[in-house]
This record gives C-alpha cells, sequence and structure tokens, in this order.
C-alpha cells in the first residue's frame, strides 16, 4: 500500500475517532443545572453563528450539532427522567418518552436521508430515434371522469417521441364503452381485463402481459404529462442497463387542501413539496429512490423479473421498487416538473389517501421489511426504513398534542426533573433541531408546518396503524373508499370533532392551569412548572386550530386553476377583424388575454382565439365572458376533439409550464362572482346560504355592486363570514365554551377537595419540552 | 442592393397589398426600401396615401429617363414609391417596348437603387405573365410568388415548380419563394392548403398572412395595415415575412448575390 494513502486513510481514522469521543462526553457527560444552561446556550449560539454561512458543509456541521444536542438530550432522559410515583404517571410518562424517542429515531434517520441532495441532471438521448427504446404508456383508471382522463391520454399521445417507438394505453378498470370509443377516436390502445383483482396492481400487471414495449411509463389519469417527458427521462435507462426505475417529481396545480382552506396559503409550498424536493432526491444519493405510482418510468425487464407490481400490500408503488431494490436494481430521482395534476380536492379525500399510504407502508414494514433480506445497502435499507417508520407519526402526534393535560388537568408528573432543566435540555434540542431543519428543508417546509400537517392526520391514522402494524392482513383495499369520508358538508365539522375535543380539552387544561396561578395557595403549584406546561399547551392548541382551519373548506368556491402563461395569442371577430394579445392564464375551460388598448371591442363579437400549441399555432372557438381590454376573459366553445388535444397541449403540455413553480391564478370562476354577488343580498340571506352550503356563481351584472351601500357592520360581518363560515366560526366558539366550562368544574374541584392534591407532585414538575418533534425530518409522503 | 420581385399567375390575391405592407415593415427594419409599381391599374400608390386624382408616375418618362431615382417619391412613413402613374395607350406601349428589352433597359434604370448596400428594390407586378416581369425576372434576386390559401393553388403550385410561370431557367428550386395569403386556420380547406403548400416548398414559404379585415379597412383610408392596424393578426404576419426576407438578404454572400442566387 502506497504510504500517502495509508497515511491519509490513518489520519481519517483518528479524526473520526477523535470527533467520536468528543461527541460521546458531548453527549453524556452529566452537567449541574447552571452549566447545561451554559453549554445549551453556548451550542445555540454556535449554530447561529455557523448558519450564516450557506456552504453545504456548514448544513452537514448543523445537523451533526443537531444530532449531538438531541441525543445528549434523549440520553438525559432516558438515564434520569423516567421515575414515576402513580400508575397513570408512569403511563403517560412511559408514552412521551415513547413518543419522544420515534421523534427521535426519525430525525436521525431524516438528516441521514436528506443531508445530501442528489441534484441527477438529464441524460439527453442520442443517436438514432429510429433505436431509441420503445415505450408502452400506461394511463390507469377505475371510476374517474373521461374529462380528466382524456386531457392525460391526449398529452401522452402528444408527447415528442418517435412515433413507431411508444404506445399510450388506457387501462379501464371501469370498463365503459365510452372510454373505448374515446381511446379508438384519438389512437390510443384500450385495454380491459374480466375482473379487478388487485386493483391498479393488478390493472398494470394485467397490461404488462398484452404489451411489449422496452420501457413502461405509467401515469395516473389525472396526471398530465408535458410534451417532454420521455425525451428527457428515457435517457438514463441507456446509461445504467441495470436502471429499473426513473421517478419524477407529482406536481399539483392547482391547491391543496392547506393551500386553498387556509389564509396564508398562497404562500405555503405544497403539502408533498418536501418529499420530492428534498427527500427524493436524498433517497437518489443512496440508490433508494423509490416509485410513487405515477410519472415514473420503469424498465420491463425488471418488472418481469420481479413478478410484475407487488399486490400484497396497499401501496404497491413502493414495495414494488424496494423489491426491485433488493433484486439489484437501481432506481433514480430526476427532480423536474415534467407532469401535473390536480391535488386531492377535499380534506377527507387528503386524509383517506393517507391512511392507505400509512396502511400500507406499514404493511411493508411487517411483511417485506427493508431491514432484511435482498442485496440492499445499508443506506438503502435505512432510507426505506424511515419512510415506514415515518407513517408511524399518528401515535406519537396524538401523545405530544395531550401530554400537557397530563398536568394541568389530572396533576400528574410524567418527566420527573424540574421544569427549568427540563427547558435547559429540551431547548437545545429543539431549537438546533429547528435551525437544521429550516436549513435543510424550509424552502419546502416552513418550520411547524409538519407539525400541522401531522396533526391533521393523527388523529385518523392511529387506529388503521395500530391494527395493520398488529396484523397487516387486515382490512382490504378498495378503491372506491376512496371517497369514503366524502360528504356535501360545507365545513367537514365532523372530521374536525376529534382535533375540536382536543383543543377543548387544552383550552380546559390552560384556564385551569392560570387559575391555579392565581390561587396559588390553594393548589401549592409550582409557578414555572406551571408555566412551563400552559405554554405547551398553547403551542399545541395553536397547531390544533390551524388543522381545524383546515377544515374550513372553500368549497363554495368551485375553483377553476387557471395556469398563469404569458403565450402570444390571436383574437378573431365575427366582423373578420384580428387583433394580437397575450394570454395572462389559461385553463381547459377558458382563458384570459390582454388587447392592446387602442383596439376596440365595443360591438365586435369574438368568435375563435389562436394560441401555440406545440410547434404550431391552433385556432380553438371562444367567447368572452367578461372583463376588458386589460383582461378578457373567454370561455372556450365546443369543439373537436381535435382541437381539445392541441388545447391539452397548450395549456398543460408545455415543456416548461411547470417549472417556474407554483405559477398559479385562483382567481377566475366564481371567488369574485360569488362574493360580490353576496354583498348585494342581505346579510340574513348570506348566513341561510352560507348554513346550507350552497353559496352558487351569480350572475356577472353583480361585479359592479358597491360594498360602500352596507353598513359598517353587514361589512365586517361579511368579511368575517368570508374567511371563517358561521359553522367554523360556530366550532370554535364551541370549543371555548367547553374549556371554560370543564376548566371552571375543575377548578371548583379544585378548591373542594384542595387537600386530595399532591404539593410534592406538582412541585417536582410536570410534563415538558419534548413537544413537537419540531419537523422532525422528512416526512415520507407516498403518493399512490 | 437586392431586387425582389412579387408576382403572380392569378389576379387579386394580394400582391399590392402585401408589396406595400412589405415595404412598410422592412423601412421599419432599418432598410431603405423602393417600391416600384410595373402594374398599369397603378394601384401600390393607394397604400402610400397619394391622391386618387395624381396621376404622376414613371410610365410616361421611363424610357427616357436614364435614371429613375430622379422620380422618386417618398411616403410620410418612409418608403420610396415610384407609382406607375396614368399613361396613354401609346405611352404604356412605349414602355413595354422598353421592357421587351430586357436586363439591358431596366439594369442601367435601376442601377441608383440596386448599388445602395442597405436598399432594398421591390417590384409590384401585373397579374400572370407580363413584358415588366420578363424583365424584372432576367435581374431578380428574389422572386415571390403570391398564392390564395385556397384550392387553386393546389393547381398552381405544382406548374410555378415545374417553371412555367417565372423565367424557367431562373424559377426551377431553390430561387423562387412563396408567400401564401388570406390564410385563416378556422376553415378545414384552407388549413389543408397551407399544410399542403408548407410540405411541398418547406422553407421557401417566407410568410404565410391571416386574412384581416383590416387590409381591406386600410386601403380604404389609404394607409398600408401596418401603419392602420399595428395590432391585428395580419401586420404581425407581415413583420414576421419581413423578417424572414430580411435575414434571408442577410445571410446571402455577395458574391452569391452576384450570381444571381438568393
Ligand atoms: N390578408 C388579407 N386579408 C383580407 N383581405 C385581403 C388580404 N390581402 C388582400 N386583401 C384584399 O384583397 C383585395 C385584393 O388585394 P390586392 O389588390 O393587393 O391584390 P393584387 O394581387 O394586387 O390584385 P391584382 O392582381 O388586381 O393586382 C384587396 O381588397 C385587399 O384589401
Ligand atoms: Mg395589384
Amino acid at each position: 500500500m502506497n504510504q500517502n494513502t495509508f497515511l491519509a486513510r490513518f489520519g481519517r481514522l483518528v479524526a473520526f475517532a477523535a470527533a467520536g469521543f468528543v461527541f460521546y462526553f458531548a453527549i453524556i457527560t452529566p452537567l449541574d443545572l447552571k452549566s447545561q444552561i451554559i453549554f445549551g446556550v453556548a451550542s445555540i449560539i454556535a449554530a447561529f453563528i455557523i448558519s450564516r454561512s450557506s456552504a453545504r458543509q456548514l448544513t452537514i456541521a448543523l445537523a451533526i450539532l443537531s444530532l449531538v444536542m438531541s441525543t445528549r438530550y434523549i440520553y438525559w432522559r432516558t438515564t434520569e427522567t423516567l421515575h414515576f410515583q402513580s400508575f397513570p404517571g408512569a403511563f403517560f410518562g412511559t408514552g412521551l418518552y415513547l413518543a419522544e424517542v420515534y421523534a427521535w429515531l426519525v430525525l436521525v434517520f431524516g438528516y441521514f436521508q436528506t443531508m445530501w441532495p442528489l441534484e441527477r441532471p438529464v441524460r439527453p438521448l442520442t443517436g438514432d430515434p429510429e433505436y431509441w427504446p420503445t415505450v408502452d404508456v400506461f394511463v390507469p383508471t377505475y371510476n374517474e371522469s373521461l374529462t380528466l382522463v382524456s386531457s392525460t391520454v391526449m398529452a401522452a399521445l402528444k408527447m415528442d417521441y418517435p412515433a413507431g417507438r411508444f404506445r399510450v394505453h388506457l387501462l379501464d378498470d371501469g370498463r365503459r364503452e365510452e372510454f373505448r370509443e374515446f381511446a379508438e377516436a384519438v389512437g390510443a390502445n384500450y385495454i380491459i381485463r374480466p375482473d379487478n383483482l388487485h386493483a391498479k396492481a393488478g390493472n398494470l400487471n394485467h397490461a404488462l402481459m398484452v404489451s411489449d414495449a422496452e420501457l413502461i411509463c405509467i401515469f395516473d389519469c389525472d396526471h398530465v404529462p408535458t410534451r417532454a417527458f420521455l425525451q428527457l427521462t428515457v435517457g438514463w435507462f441507456l446509461e445504467d442497463d441495470k436502471l429499473a426505475l426513473l421517478q419524477t417529481p407529482h406536481y399539483f396545480y392547482s391547491p391543496d387542501p392547506f393551500q386553498r382552506n387556509l389564509e396564508t396559503g398562497d404562500d405555503l409550498p405544497g403539502e408533498g413539496e418536501l418529499f420530492y424536493s428534498s427527500v427524493q432526491s436524498g433517497n437518489d444519493l443512496w440508490n433508494a429512490t423509490f416509485f410513487c405510482g405515477s410519472c415514473a418510468l420503469m424498465r420491463r425487464s425488471a418488472l418481469e423479473e420481479n413478478g410484475g407490481f407487488a399486490v400484497e400490500t396497499v401501496t404497491e408503488d413502493a414495495h414494488t421498487a424496494l423489491e426491485m431494490q433488493k433484486r439489484g436494481w437501481n432506481t433514480a430521482y430526476l427532480n423536474i416538473r415534467l407532469s401535473a395534476g390536480l391535488a386531492t380536492e377535499r380534506l377527507s379525500l387528503h386524509i383517506s389517501q393517507r391512511i392507505r399510504w400509512a396502511r400500507g407502508m406499514t404493511q411493508i414494514l411487517r411483511m417485506d421489511n427493508p431491514l432484511w433480506g435482498g442485496k440492499l445497502s445499508v443506506a438503502q435499507r435505512l432510507c426505506y426504513l424511515n419512510a415506514m417508520l415515518h407513517f408511524q407519526f399518528a401515535l406519537p402526534r396524538v401523545v405530544f398534542l395531550t401530554s400537557p393535560l397530563a398536568y394541568l388537568l389530572f396533576g400528574q408528573n410524567i418527566i420527573s426533573a424540574t421544569a427549568l432543566t427540563i427547558l435547559a435540555y429540551a431547548g437545545p434540542h429543539l431549537v438546533h433541531a429547528a435551525i437544521a431543519n429550516a436549513r435543510i428543508q424550509g424552502k419546502y417546509r416552513p418550520t411547524f408546518w409538519g407539525e400541522v400537517y401531522e396533526a391533521v392526520l393523527a388523529f385518523y391514522l392511529v387506529w388503521p396503524t395500530l391494527v395493520t402494524l398488529f396484523d397487516p392482513k387486515r382490512g382490504k383495499f378498495n378503491v372506491t373508499d376512496k371517497g369514503g369520508l366524502l360528504t356535501e358538508d360545507y365545513f367537514d365539522l365532523h372530521l374536525m370533532r376529534p382535533h375540536l375535543i382536543a383543543a377543548a380539552l387544552l383550552v380546559a387544561g390552560i384556564i385551569f392551569g392560570l387559575s391555579k396561578m392565581i390561587w396559588p395557595d390553594t393548589f401549592q403549584i409550582s409557578l414555572d412548572t406551571l408555566l412551563l406546561n400552559v405554554g405547551w399547551a398553547v403551542f399545541n392548541l395553536l397547531i390544533l386550530l390551524t388543522a381545524i382551519a383546515v377544515a374550513r373548506e372553500t368549497k363554495q368556491v368551485r375553483m377553476q386553476v387557471r395556469v398563469r402563461a404569458e403565450l402570444p395569442a390571436t383574437l378573431y371577430f365575427a366582423d373578420g377583424h384580428t387583433v394580437s394579445g397575450t394570454t395572462q392564464n389559461l385553463s381547459m375551460g377558458g382563458v384570459s388575454v390582454m388587447v392592446p388598448e387602442s383596439f376596440s371591442l365595443t360591438g365586435r363579437e369574438l368568435t375563435d382565439i389562436d394560441l401555440p400549441s406545440g410547434a404550431v399555432t391552433a385556432v380553438y372557438p371562444a367567447e368572452v365572458v367578461s372583463g376588458s381590454n386589460a383582461g378578457l376573459r373567454l370561455r372556450f366553445r365546443e369543439m373537436s376533439l381535435e382541437a381539445r388535444a392541441n388545447l391539452v397541449r397548450t395549456v398543460m403540455g408545455r415543456a416548461d409550464a411547470w417549472v417556474s413553480g407554483t405559477e398559479l391564478e385562483l382567481e377566475p370562476e366564481p371567488v369574485l362572482d360569488s362574493f360580490t354577488g353576496l354583498l348585494k343580498s342581505s346579510s340574513n340571506v348570506f348566513k341561510a346560504t352560507i348554513g346550507k352550503g350552497k353559496m352558487r356563481l351569480q350572475p356577472a351584472e353583480s361585479f359592479n355592486s358597491n360594498p360602500d351601500q352596507l353598513g359598517w357592520w353587514a361589512r365586517l360581518k361579511i368579511m368575517r363570514s368570508r374567511f371563517f363560515p358561521e359553522r367554523v366560526i360556530g366550532g370554535v366558539r364551541a370549543v371555548f365554551l367547553l374549556g371554560v366550562i370543564i376548566g371552571g368544574l375543575t377548578i371548583v374541584a379544585g378548591r373542594v377537595f384542595a387537600a386530595d392534591f399532591d404539593p410534592a407532585a406538582a412541585f417536582s414538575g410536570g410534563p415538558g419540552g419534548a413537544a413537537p418533534n419540531v419537523g422532525a425530518a422528512a416526512p415520507q409522503s407516498d403518493p399512490p | 442592393m437586392p431586387l425582389i420581385v412579387v408576382s403572380s399567375p392569378k389576379g387579386g390575391v394580394g400582391k399590392t397589398t402585401l408589396t406595400a405592407n412589405l415595404s412598410v415593415a422592412l423601412v421599419q427594419a432599418g432598410w431603405r426600401v423602393v417600391a416600384i409599381d410595373f402594374d398599369v391599374q397603378n394601384e401600390l400608390r393607394l397604400h402610400f396615401g397619394m391622391p386618387l386624382g395624381d396621376p404622376y408616375g414613371f410610365a410616361r418618362h421611363g424610357v427616357d429617363t436614364q435614371d429613375w431615382s430622379s422620380l422618386l417619391l417618398q411616403a410620410s412613413n418612409g418608403v420610396y414609391v415610384l407609382p406607375y402613374g396614368e399613361v396613354s395607350v401609346a405611352e404604356r406601349l412605349r414602355l413595354e417596348g422598353g421592357l421587351a428589352g430586357g436586363r439591358n433597359f431596366l439594369e442601367p434604370r435601376l442601377r441608383t437603387f440596386l448599388n445602395e448596400r442597405d436598399c432594398i428594390v421591390i417590384a409590384d407586378t401585373a397579374p400572370g405573365p407580363t413584358v415588366a416581369l420578363g424583365a424584372l425576372d432576367e435581374m431578380a434576386d428574389m422572386r415571390i410568388a403570391v398564392l390564395l390559401a385556397d384550392a387553386t393553388s393546389l393547381a398552381l403550385l405544382p406548374q410555378i415548380e415545374r417553371g412555367a410561370f417565372f423565367h424557367a431557367s431562373a424559377a426551377r428550386g431553390e430561387n423562387c419563394w412563396y408567400m401564401l395569403n388570406q390564410v385563416d386556420s378556422r376553415r378545414r380547406l384552407n388549413r389543408d392548403v397551407t399544410a399542403f403548400v408548407e410540405g411541398k416548398v418547406g422553407n421557401r414559404l417566407v410568410g404565410a398572412i391571416r386574412e384581416d379585415e383590416a387590409f381591406a379597412e386600410s386601403i380604404a383610408c389609404q394607409h398600408s395595415v401596418v401603419d392602420h392596424a399595428p395590432l391585428s393578426a395580419g401586420t404581425q404576419d407581415v413583420f414576421s415575412a419581413a423578417e424572414v426576407i430580411g435575414n434571408l438578404i442577410l445571410s446571402v454572400s455577395p458574391r452569391k448575390r452576384q450570381a444571381g442566387l438568393l
């Protein structure tokens, strides 16, 4: 061995060993309270100094710092805080401790997984197009509407790829005649099968048997590809013979329930953004990208060796990827938005989708655990494991949300340490995690939003994940249960019942806690423990209220999502005149264009508009809905199938359509109209409308109605109702009322039975710190 | 420097309209443009605001004037114009007699324009084969045949391509360029014809001008569309065509141009 390399290796070994020692002592050395505070504050200051530079190496330094401080916290929790005085105390205390250990594990794995995202470039296709790999494009559908499916099929047909080298197959598990006719008309292959066994996985497996191209491209029927999809993805399969899968992000051009239902939603990145921007790119470094069910390209030979798509679990996508990787195949992730779809429309649908994912991931954990079997590297095992672990968040999240109640309502002491000590240990743990996570993934998910997302789902996921964990075969996957929770409710109040109850309890706890402060001698409290718990409860309450606000489905605004795009357009009028304009936004339903001021629109009837579609320009019949030169809103009229196919390409198939990010306009159809229209009606009528959830589009004449004609009180009410429909306000009111009642009763009870309170327990602390697993690393959403 | 001839076997296809509007667009692109009307209908001038009753033109003095630059008018939009003018039959025949001399007659008379590096001479002609076309054809750098985007072009295009319209020696292959006029992609037949022409001549189609009411309206107010309705689709198309033509001129080396190959 060369002397130099030996020295280098030895040096590295020594450095690692030294670092290991330092970390080891940083984690286990016991410190008295004062030293621990100084240590914590110093480390936080260090983190702030480090975070001034944006070098990638320093990101790692921040993560390591965070790991050391969090591990120190967990070590301290394990060795010094698990002494319980009562059975309930031990029960809640152990629960909280386990939840924290879980959060710590996910944090550790999360750092590992997202630390160094691989920014995989495009591998261009070269050589004679006649020899490019053949591709079968599968578009599976079951019960979705033809309008939805047709866009995807037509866009797929219009992808830029040599004509004889790819085919589009419509896999109709609904066996609908209408779909067959459509497929024939546009030139797609229509495939049906005799049964619906194994749902989507079965559908795909059947199609595998009746097709033969080298590569398989899969688009869920609501993911519309851009024309560049194949050209930009196929190349990697030529580069790497063992490549089984290339996944691209699922991009949603409509807002998800969070973005849609929250006032701040406009600035909020999509809920799936974190997963597709940070997690999958991170997985890719370790050759552990997994399949997300759609917008991906796969190699037939790999699938065949695998016996097709996995059918044992309800998340066949991740499972199939895992199986193929266990057989030694590679996977890749290309982080370029090459397709777009509609996000889950309603919160209830979002929840049932996540129930399925959580169940599926738990099934894989039990039935095909990534830690054992197959040719996987340790890193691959960890990446897959973390994906599955992530979906166990439900119970820990519920524990975090409700833990302060143990002390506030029941006087239970679940961490045996003083409040200040808890703060001294938990503070650095939480702050470091927040700093490191904000740096790694802040762009894709603001701090604390992970908590909100989890809080929304947690109550619903606890049971399904637990049941599946103990008996993975229980429960049957059925596509239709997608709509199971769907109701016509305006505000999904019943959906939020657990959240409202939890919030009510927290309010009660806070009020009770504060009242203890007013009569300190009666309760013999320790002020700092009490404050710590009240603070924790307030934080949890905020998270819960945000989660509840998400349920305020803005259903009335049956939104037409229009994509912002500036394209040259020509408007044709019945009198033979034309004018060129620029589009502002467009959708499959209509387009908004800007026309030069000098062109007079009065008395002119618009007949058509032409827009660029691929390399050519196509003309679409249209009519004016409203607007002026500064922004003329047009609606497309009935058009031929061919014109529709062109339109799909214009609106969603442009190669650069989604590159620039969430450039969306939500204004069109009703939002403004219904609001201004409503201003006309009296506030009584308004109330009635709201109550029934039947707000509908008003005629455009109401556009100019003047809000100033209304009294300020009426206007205020309308504003309020706009942000919080009556039922939400009602719900929140109920929460507070309930909280006040419970709190009041507890105070009375407390004063009456004051003697029963154990002053020692109250003094020696309560639950603390450890609240949120601040952005606990990367959530592993895994779209179906 | 280059001489562009706009012509067509068929009348009323928009030669004059396109000549006038291309001239304006080329001027706006920075060229000096001389537009010459070789059609006895004397219509080109109407696009440049010349009064209807004004009989002035080059035809009357064309034979005797050795350098036509002395006869030039300039329109307010910058285009230099040589209207045909009102002439008697004898005067017309005399000019035609001169033009029958072909290159030898015409070249000296246009030399001043042709020697200017940044000057484009663009000639409008009467429909069909005429004496003037014969002379222009001999020296043209670029021959543009205007076709309508209708069924008649399906028959005309192959004829022109065969060399039956322009000077046979020059017409074949890449020396003949096309413009499609009154394109309307809303109509099926029109679309098909456009596709047919595009497929047949490829990038020798320098422009496809959409049908646009603004053309008729602008001539009624004696303006070019470019000036009258700058935002109409027709104007956009004229501009794109002018850009293509301008780039073609620039891309051809002077030596090649000398050889008459644009
Ligand atoms: N793109 C167009 N859209 C609408 N109308 C047009 C268009 N081009 C030309 N026209 C109209 O067609 C008519 C004939 O045009 P023009 O006089 O330019 O044709 P021409 O080929 O020069 O005719 P001629 O053969 O008689 O010389 C005019 O009324 C003109 O306004
Ligand atoms: Mg004419």
